[in-house]
């Protein structure tokens, strides 16, 4: 089995850093971005298998990145992750499979991304059968 | 038969042949006199005989007339017959008259040498020189004359007096009984026909048919030409039924009881048989009508006279011309006017309770269709569409069916009528259309409650119009507002004319006569209703009025429960607003935007140091360079955040600023004002005690009316149940120069522990609240230079206390 790759878009450095030591170690392959623009060129040239977008960045934000994205790929899991904790009620995020506020434990951000993935795999594998 | 008289010879007995010759005499007239045909035709056969038998040259008949005062010329043989019937000479005149008068025959043989006679010009008598007058006597009365003359002189012996004795016996009797015959007949068929006529009125209850009847039937039973009836209202005779006359000749003409023939006729209630018309005098009203002769009988029940009826001109029996009324006629036609009295009597009486049917069996069909509407309207709770079924109701058939209602609600803050609806046709064309496909509406209810939602009915040019219409009430001394301000309604017939009529309105509403109601429940006034019928042009009477008032009168309930329903829903609407916008406002005032950007600036490098001391902690084997490369990091973040704190408190001293000077009284008094209505609806009363302001205070009035909506909202939400809101001004009386505004509430209370923390950020004991709004107050408070306190205790009152001083120092970076 291919390791999976991760596309992770955030504007902050050491928050990029952060994310890719600690889902590296968990046995994925990890892609950063810093801005919109950089994934969609990222996106263009590939497909990974799952994204994490954060929704406050400068030039385009998250929810409309997202919905770009979603424009072209409808299926590809993508995980909502911010700092703010109002966007709740934003019903734009519909569009993605999940939405965590970010902390300093990512444990919780690592399950989600293993419970995604494999729902994705069983998925793939009925449509094949 | 009759020449037996030359037949038989029977010598020398004179007196059988006489009594054979007067039995011959008998026997013919005898005959004639019992044959079948009428009088007039007997008498001239019978002086046909009479003279050849008497072997005179003329014979004539004279009866005495009704009155007993004179002979008329009934039959004659040898005078002009242009004198039969109108010939008359009075009793005791003449050698006729003195006949008549005496008894007794007369036998003249120069009768114009005769001391009785009497020469009557125009017979033509002048001729005849003898006479032979005999009276023809029927028990004691003599009941008229035979009257026989000769040309040449002639001595009269026994034998022709006894002769014509003889004969006038003998016709006297069948004369006299002829005469009663015709007269019994006459009576007889006159009170069939009374009897006929009195049944055919007493057949026709209603009154004018009853009327037109009558004088129908009386011209008829006296042959008269015409017949007009008055009918006695208020001390004026009014002309009620006509036949056979003209209309026009009278109906202007209003006469009082007491003058003129008629008047007369009424007040004394003695009928009168005008025989000549000409004796009038000239401006004589009757004159107008009657060409004749006139009856005038007075109509009577219980000793009342209730109306005149006057018959004219009574034809002659040719229809040639023009006669008086005999008294028979006017005997007849008085039987008739005591049965017509009470037949109009009872007609009268009838009619009135017919009318009180009618208008019984309208009030029950009304209360049905009441509380048919009052089905529909409970069927919904939604305003316009109550407004749509009470503006149906009004303009549909039946009931009201006026052509167009517009409805209009008082807005009790500006004191205006808005116009909130119309219902009609654009168009006289659209009006007719209309009515001609109007269903026959069967169930009221289910029709009405399908026009609420008739689309097309809505938006039509005259609801459009409706909607515009905007009526001062205080301003407009007009229709409209005095119905408003007077409660009354107003029925206007001519509008052009009318001094309350707003003549621009009328111009855009075309009509010029219209009626206005309005809608009242609980002695306020909530609108006006008004009406018109512009298209099919019927007049309104007060009746209708008086209709559509009961009809609104009922409306104004559900009305008003709908308004206060609505103004229920709109108060609501507006504390959620207000609840909004504080939201809204806390989230954006300065100090909140950056709280929020701060938020998120903190949370990152929290997330950092948080991650990566996880890491540098976690049991897995790091290399040295990983070691330095986190500590970094975090020392990097850390520093960061320091400056993001340090941020904060630079920007938390930094509030822009707007002074201006104000009066604090008004910025509270407006306050209230504003939210008085959801106040009022949380069942909170406002106590305000402001003192009297003596000079203006620098403040920010944006910035402390955000504070103050702060406090009132705090309050509200401490009384869900209602209570008291005070809010207090007055002077700092020591220190420094200033303002006290406290806001007290008589809600849940504050307990101790928490009472020091009310004003620290993020402090909030609402689910979704922001913790921010008392921070900010006192924030913006400590700007001005002021402070802000707040006392509580747990039996409930909560007072938030603020001090303004009136010299402010504007600091640009300080406060407090």
């Amino acid at each position: 089995m291919d390791k999976k790759r991760i596309l992770v878009i955030d504007d902050e450095e050491n928050i990029r850093i952060l994310y890719r030591e600690e889902l590296e170690d968990s046995g994925y392959n990890v892609t950063l971005a810093e801005n919109a623009q950089a994934a969609l060129n990222v996106l263009a040239e590939s497909r990974p298998d799952l994204l994490i977008l954060d929704i406050k960045m400068p030039g385009m934000d998250g929810i409309e990145l997202l919905k770009r994205i979603r424009e072209n790929d409808p299926e590809i899991p993508i995980i909502m992750c911010t700092a703010y904790s109002d966007y709740k009620q934003d019903f734009n995020l519909w569009a993605s499979d999940a939405y965590i506020v970010k902390s300093s434990d990512l444990k919780e951000l690592k399950n989600i991304i293993k419970d995604i993935l494999e729902k994705k795999d069983e998925q793939n594998k009925r449509i094949e059968e | 038969m009759n020449k037996c008289v030359e037949k038989i010879t029977v010598p020398g007995d004179e007196e059988s042949l006489s009594v054979c010759f007067e039995l011959e005499v008998l026997t013919d007239i005898s005959r004639i006199a019992n044959s079948d045909t009428n009088l007039g035709e007997r008498l001239n056969l019978i002086i046909s005989v009479i003279k050849e038998r008497t072997g005179t040259d003329a014979c004539s008949i004279f009866l005495k007339d009704n009155a007993g005062e004179n002979l008329i010329l009934r039959a004659t043989n040898g005078l002009s017959h242009a004198l039969l019937n109108i010939l008359s000479i009075p009793i005791g005149i003449g050698i006729a008259g003195w006949t008549a008068k005496e008894k007794k025959y007369v036998a003249a043989t120069d009768a114009s040498s005769d001391s009785r006679f009497f020469s009557i010009p125009d017979t033509g008598e002048d001729k005849f020189r003898s006479v032979l007058s005999m009276p023809l006597i029927a028990g004691e009365n003599c009941i008229g004359i035979i009257y026989t003359q000769t040309y040449e002189p002639r001595t009269f012996v026994e034998h022709d007096i006894k002769l014509l004795s003889l004969i006038a016996d003998q016709i006297s009797g069948i004369i006299r009984n002829t005469q009663l015959y015709d007269k019994s007949q006459q009576n007889f068929s006159e009170l069939l026909l009374i009897n006929e006529i009195t049944r055919s009125i007493n057949s026709a209850y209603n009154l004018d048919d009853l009327l037109s009847s009558i004088v129908k039937r009386s011209t008829e039973a006296v042959s008269a030409s015409g017949c007009v009836l008055w009918i006695v209202s208020e001390d004026n005779l009014l002309p009620k039924a006509y036949y056979g006359i003209d209309p026009l000749l009278f109906s202007d003409h209003k006469i009082k009881v007491g003058s003129e023939a008629l008047g007369i006729v009424a007040k004394l209630a003695r009928s009168e048989n005008i025989k000549n018309i000409s004796l009038l005098s000239d401006n004589a009203f009757l004159k107008k009508i009657v060409r004749f002769s006139a009856l005038l009988i007075p109509l009577t029940v219980k000793s009342e006279v209730i109306g005149v009826l006057c018959l004219a001109d009574k034809k002659t029996a040719d229809s040639a011309k023009f006669t008086h009324f005999s008294d028979h006629d006017h005997e007849v036609i008085s039987m008739l006017g005591g049965q017509v009295a009470i037949a109009i009597d009872k007609a009268v009486v009838y009619d009135r309770l017919e009318k009180v049917n009618r208008e019984r069996e309208e009030k029950i069909k009304e209360l049905f269709l009441l509380y048919d509407i009052s089905v529909a309207m409970q069927s919904t709770v939604n305003l316009d569409k109550i407004i749509r079924i009470i503006l149906s109701c009004v303009t549909v058939g039946d009931l009201f069916g006026f052509n167009r209602a517009i409805l209009f609600l008082l807005n009790e803050k500006t004191h205006t009528l808005e116009g909130k609806m119309g219902l009609g046709p654009d168009s006289a064309e659209e009006a007719h259309k209309i009515w001609k496909s109007i269903p026959k509406i069967t169930n009221l209810v289910t029709w009405l409650i399908s026009q609420e939602n008739n689309p097309e009915k809505s938006g039509t040019n005259f609801d459009r119009f409706s909607r515009e219409l905007y009526i001062s009430v205080k301003r407009d001394f007009s229709v409209l507002s005095q119905t408003v301000l007077e409660g009354k309604h107003f029925n206007i017939k001519d509008a052009r004319n009318h001094p309350l009529v707003n003549q621009e309105l009328r111009e855009r509403l075309h009509s010029n006569s219209f009626a206005t109601v309005p809608i009242i429940a609980q002695d306020q006034v909530l609108g006006v209703i008004l009406v018109d019928n512009l298209f099919s042009g019927k007049e309104i009477t007060d009746e209708d009025v008086q209709t559509l008032v009961r009809f609104v009168s009922h409306v104004g309930y559900a009305l008003q429960n709908i308004c206060l329903l609505k103004k229920l829903k709109d108060a609501n609407k507006e504390i959620l607003n207000i609840h909004n916008h504080l939201i809204q406002a806390e989230k954006h005032s300065a100090l909140g935007e950056l709280t929020a950007e701060l938020a998120h600036e903190l949370k990152n490098p929290l997330m950092i140091i948080g991650g990566f001391a996880r890491r540098l902690t976690s049991n897995e084997e790091l290399s040295r360079e990983e070691m330095v490369k986190y500590s970094g990091i975090i020392g990097k973040e850390v520093k960061r955040t320091e400056k993001i704190l340090e941020e904060i408190l630079v920007h938390s001293r930094f509030i822009p600023m707007n002074y201006t000077d104000c009066s604090i009284n008004s910025i509270i008094g407006n306050l209230i004002s504003f939210y008085s209505l959801a106040l009022n609806e949380k069942n909170i009363k406002v106590v305000e005690k402001l003192f009297e302001e003596t000079e203006t205070i620098s403040i920010d009035p944006n910035q402390i009316k955000q504070v103050l909506t702060n406090l009132i909202y705090n309050a509200m939400e401490a009384m869900p149940d209602g209570g008291i809101l005070y809010v207090k001004t007055e002077p700092n009386t020591e220190g420094n120069p200033g303002v006290f505004i406290s806001v007290e509430d008589t809600g849940k209370g504050i307990s101790e522990d928490i009472l020091n923390e009310v004003f620290d950020p993020f402090f909030t004991t609402k689910p979704d609240g922001s913790g921010l709004g008392l921070h900010l107050s006192k924030k913006i408070i400590e700007a001005h230079g002021g402070s802000i306190n707040v006392r509580s205790n747990e039996s409930g009152r909560t007072t938030f206390r603020i001090f303004l001083p009136y010299n402010k120092k504007h600091y640009q970076n300080g406060g407090g």
